[in-house]
């Protein structure tokens, strides 16, 4: 345990996101417009309406979305030119656990993105995950039977076994109960990675550093809860 | 094949064997139960065209084959292939194959009657055909009797073809984008 | 939601053959089959194979399960062969296909789903230098298991959806709603394969 808590530090300390110039176009749309932001916090949060690119945003982070103008760099890997290593490094929590849930069984989607490694590491990975997060009695257990609250734990674990250093969490918390979600509050206070969120849930962001309001594509606010959560009620009201 | 295209795969695959789950289509004054299954089939050579459409149902088979209960009433398993209606599932892939090629020949030249005269091509040619060859050589009938045996299904395949058509027609106008 | 294959969980000596042995077998045995038309070979073959029902530990109702289905198809084809040629003709051919039936049953009956998907899948990795892909082929397979019951439940919502709105779901009604979402997740489920590092080339 202390042993990784040093490589995540370690780690933690030298990423650095940063995005350049950067717009995003879908056929006539412009979602994000001219960003210019370096991100270096450990706990990020983007808030903004439905539709106001915080989706597009996030997605940009691991290179699912490419810019259609300037660059996004993760540890200086460009998204558009090293996909895979960026990917690699930033796992990515999707909104509906079911479309992130790829294989019939828990114990193979978790196994899904680690089957290059030794059977050992996966085995040790697997293991370690599951216990983590209490769901080791649900190894061999079929997806579909599982509750919301389980799925959407085995999707994060997914991605934990992949032990990227940033974790991006897409509305992690929409489709659940209150149990859930302060379960999945937990557990995130309680990662050593990265994480950058999108949330409605404006409880949920009360200890991270630092948050950006987006608004029709553009970064209207950018600072600390205590400044931009007042903003965002206003700006809704 | 890109992942995109693996995944539209098994959407459809998945979509086969869930129409399955759905009561047998009723065909008015034919006592013969007619299954919702051959719309996936279909639909899938309407979307995915040719190549993908005919993975589309061998991933299907192949699951039925290793034994998942995935035809109307819980039949399954790799008996059915040896059993009567073993042609008319290879032929599934056959017809999906078809309507996927004449679909993606005449992308440009769509009409309604076209699209009529494909869905009907791929399931009476593509479907019909191996399947009236195999139970012909496995009951011991000759192709002719096998055949006029099969006018039974034509109006439950008037029926489908018709769904099918409208189905297409709907999802043009909810997802313009989806049909190229 | 029923996608849980038919084998049971007994063991017998059936059940613990190599599943590619039993498939072999079973090919074997049933391509014989079609090529014999001697009454007496064939009621042999049937008797063997009633035998390995009851060497695997099942009852007749297993037996009668199997081709409950198909019994009405048997009745016609042995009427019809009564009238246009013999009786003779009608046992062959009706006794024939109830033994292949059977014998393909018992294979799925002693042979979980898994390992037959893992011995298909073995003969894909020797299809290899024809251009088959044994990674993708068991990614198309283990997603379309995956997709199975969500489609399920998607259909069950509809289906409530349009009751509680007066009108019961026809088969239109019940597949539009299934194939948008389809289309719609189809994207999602893409981009998680492509996040979660799925190696194309792999």
């Amino acid at each position: 345990m202390s042993e990784k808590h040093v490589i995540y530090d370690d780690m933690s300390h030298k990423s650095t996101i940063r995005l350049e110039n950067v717009s995003v176009t879908f056929e006539k749309y412009t979602v994000l417009h001219k960003l210019n932001l370096l991100l270096d916090e450990r706990l990020i949060a983007v808030i903004g309406a439905n539709g106001s690119g915080k989706s597009t945003f996030v997605r940009l982070l691991n290179g699912l979305v490419l810019p259609t103008e300037g660059n996004v760099t993760i540890n200086g890997f460009d998204t558009r030119r090293e996909g895979k290593a960026v990917r690699r490094i930033v796992g990515f929590v999707f909104q509906n656990p079911d479309n992130q849930i790829i294989m019939p069984t828990v114990e193979e989607d978790i196994t899904f993105g680690i089957k290059k490694l030794k059977k050992e590491e996966i085995e040790r990975r697997i293991e370690e995950t599951l216990q983590r997060y209490g769901l080791l009695s649900l190894r061999k257990k079929r997806v579909h039977l599982l509750s919301g609250g389980q799925k959407q734990l085995l999707a994060i674990c997914g991605v934990l076994v992949m032990e990227p250093h940033t974790i991006i969490l897409d509305e992690p918390t929409t489709q659940l109960d209150l149990y859930n979600r302060k379960r999945i509050a937990e557990i995130i206070d309680n990662l050593e990675q990265r994480i950058i969120m999108t949330s409605h849930d404006l409880l949920l962001l009360k200890k991270f550093e630092r948050i950006l309001v987006l608004h029709e594509g553009h970064l209207i606010y950018d600072a600390s809860p205590s400044d931009a959560i007042p903003f965002y009620e206003r700006l809704m009201a | 094949m890109t992942i995109k295209d693996i995944v539209s795969i098994a959407l459809f695959a998945a979509i086969i064997a869930t129409l399955g789950l759905l009561p047998p289509i009723p065909v008015p004054i034919i006592p013969v139960p007619v299954t919702a299954q051959t719309l996936g089939v279909m639909l899938a050579g309407v979307f995915l065209g040719s190549i993908r459409a005919f993975y589309a149902v061998l991933v299907f088979l192949f699951l039925l084959a290793a034994g998942f209960p995935l035809l109307p009433g819980g039949h399954g398993g790799i008996g059915v292939f040896f059993g009567p209606t073993a042609g008319y599932l290879i032929g599934w892939a056959l017809g999906a194959w078809l309507i996927g090629l004449l679909y993606e020949i005449f992308c440009n030249s769509l009409t309604s009657v076209k699209e009529i005269i494909f869905l009907f091509l791929g399931s009476i040619i593509g479907i019909y055909c191996p399947g009236i060859i195999w139970l012909s050589y496995e009951a011991d009938i000759s192709i002719y009797q096998v055949c006029l045996a099969n006018l039974f299904f034509i109006p439950g395949d008037i029926i489908k073809v018709t769904i099918v058509f409208f189905i297409i027609r709907r999802l043009r106008k909810a997802l313009p984008n989806a049909l190229r | 939601m029923k996608i849980i294959a038919d084998h049971t969980l007994d063991t017998s000596f059936i059940h613990g053959l190599w599943p590619g042995f039993k498939l072999t077998v079973l090919f074997g045995f049933n391509l014989f089959l079609f090529f014999i038309n001697r009454l007496y070979i064939i009621i042999t073959a049937l008797v063997i194979t009633l035998l390995l029902y009851k060497v695997a530990g099942f009852s007749s109702i297993r037996i009668w399960q199997k081709v409950r289905s198909v019994w009405v198809f048997f009745a016609v084809l042995f009427v019809f062969h009564l009238f246009f040629s013999s009786w003779q003709n009608s046992l062959i051919v009706v006794l024939r296909l109830a033994s292949l039936l059977l014998l393909a049953g018992l294979f799925t009956l002693t042979t979980p789903s898994s390992q037959i998907m893992e011995t298909l899948e073995r003969y894909f990795i020797g299809l290899q230098s024809f251009g088959a892909h044994p990674a993708k082929i068991s990614l198309a397979l283990s997603l379309t298991l995956r997709f199975i019951p969500i489609l399920g439940q998607i259909i069950h919502e509809v289906h409530e959806a349009q009751q509680a709105r007066g009108s019961e779901g026809n088969i239109m009604n019940m597949t539009m709603p299934m194939i948008i979402r389809t289309l719609k997740i189809s994207e999602d489920v893409a981009s998680a394969i492509e996040a979660r590092c799925y190696d194309n080339d792999a």
